[in-house]
């Protein structure tokens, strides 16, 4: 009985504080590039917007430095717009469309939108850099903070846009961690538009297959199986169209490579072809709109 | 077995008391990498006070976060029970006295002494470099590295 008793005291010894050690597994994180851009307005060209205001290249540069130094690859902006400027002869006309076409063909994973904002006044200069960073394969917002560099007697304003940057970037790449935690956890977003085309002999009330079931259930008991977890969420189903506004689809597929929108398209392909069905698909971004036809 | 259950009840008490109450921690100074916080530290004497405070600024920084600051959101996802269970040797290790690494320096504000509720406390000012706690916390596991 006493051997019991001491075998049973050192099963509670190692239970509260020796079993809970050692259970540090490798993180693997794969780091995302990110590419620093201003902001522009509508109808701005964002060539003059830089090339014009030596102040907003200091701020550029000074957001891209913060990233820099806390050690994350960036991707120069200024760099790739006089390469696509070069590449493509783009004319004035089409400037407009410089900022996203050198945002898609980056390669960079976030692009962190900058705004700044130079107050001079008699009580001294200050900055205020409004950043926001997208991710730039679902387009959804990741982390937007405002930095102010407080009121200062002085005109260097690269220095003021440290100072402004500094005060925010932390916080501001806290929030991103976050979000990025939270799709490991839940998997990417992307929204869904399920529709008919206009000589289709369907609708989503159409029942099909062996069980009857209309078009609408079929879809959503699909999604119910595939959707990361089971989580989407409809937004409204109509007789001609189903909106589906979120849809969580996992970051990496069973081989460890990145699963992408067009791959949850494929699986929904194969889906409408068990059921007779025929569909064609379009990416946009984050959004997978299917046709039936 | 009377012995044996009172043992069990008394393992099971002295393992919930793991989990930590408040820290009183105010961050005075920030600069670049560094933050400077003026915190609050109990013991029996000046040297375990010490001890409390100074974790009591790095436990905060991992556990709650520190309001008004850019370090607001806690460093580690889980609190610190679940933290300690889930890390165990590594954080206690860290705890104990590795810490101490990221503390760049810690000036005595108030001196060993019974405070107005007649505690036995200390009060520090306490410099922690920030991103090489992050770094730190990064290397033995407890938080992700930055990225998916």
């Amino acid at each position: 009985m006493k051997n019991i008793n001491y075998i049973l005291l050192l099963l509670l010894f190692l239970t509260y504080n020796i079993l809970p050690i050692n259970v540090i597994a490798e993180q693997v994180t794969v780091q995302p590039k990110i590419m620093v851009v201003p902001f522009v307005k509508d109808g701005e060209d964002i060539r003059n917007v830089l090339l014009d205001d030596a102040d907003k290249r200091i701020v550029l540069t000074k957001v891209k430095e913060a990233f820099d130094s806390r050690g994350f690859t960036t991707v120069d902006f200024l760099g790739k717009m006089k390469a696509g400027s070069v590449q493509s002869g783009m004319s004035e006309e089409q400037q407009s469309d410089l900022k996203s076409m050198i945002i898609a063909s980056s390669g960079a994973d976030i692009y962190v939108d900058t705004e700044m904002i130079i107050n001079r006044s008699a009580s001294g200069n200050a900055v205020k850099v409004i950043i926001t960073a997208y991710d730039i394969s679902t387009g959804g917002s990741l982390s937007n903070k405002v930095g102010d560099s407080g009121k200062f007697y002085t005109d260097d304003f690269g220095r003021l846009a440290s100072k402004a940057i500094e005060s925010c970037v932390d916080d501001f790449l806290n929030v991103m961690q976050i979000k990025f935690n939270d799709m490991i956890q839940n998997g990417k977003s992307l929204n869904m538009t399920i529709g008919f085309d206009e000589g289709s002999n369907y609708n989503m009330n159409s029942e099909i297959g062996d069980d009857m079931l209309t078009i609408a259930d079929l879809i959503e008991m699909w999604l119910e199986e595939n959707a990361y977890q089971g989580n989407f969420h409809v937004q409204g189903t109509t007789a001609t169209k189903m909106i589906v506004d979120d849809v969580r689809i996992p970051l990496k597929d069973s081989k460890g490579n990145n699963f992408t929108v067009a791959a949850f398209g494929r699986e929904f392909a194969k889906f409408a072809r068990k059921h007779g069905l025929k569909i064609t698909r379009n990416v946009v971004n984050n959004s997978l709109i299917i046709t039936i036809s | 077995m009377k012995r044996i259950i009172f043992l069990s009840l008394l393992s099971i008490i002295l393992g919930c008391l793991n989990s930590n109450a408040q820290y009183q921690v105010n961050c005075i100074d920030t600069n670049g990498e560094t933050m400077t916080f003026r915190v609050v530290g109990y013991g029996k004497n000046a040297k375990v006070a010490s001890h409390n405070a100074e974790l009591n600024v790095i436990k905060a920084l991992m556990f709650e976060g520190i309001p008004n600051t850019q370090q607001h959101i806690p460093m580690v996802q889980e609190s610190e029970t679940v933290a300690l269970d889930k890390y165990g040797k590594a954080l206690k290790n860290y705890f104990d006295g590795e810490y101490q690494s990221e503390i760049t320096r810690s000036v005595i504000v108030r001196k060993f002494g019974k405070d107005i509720n007649k505690q036995k406390s200390i009060t520090l000012d306490v410099t922690v470099n920030i991103r090489a706690l992050r770094n730190k916390l990064e290397r033995i596991g407890v938080i992700r590295k930055f990225g998916l």
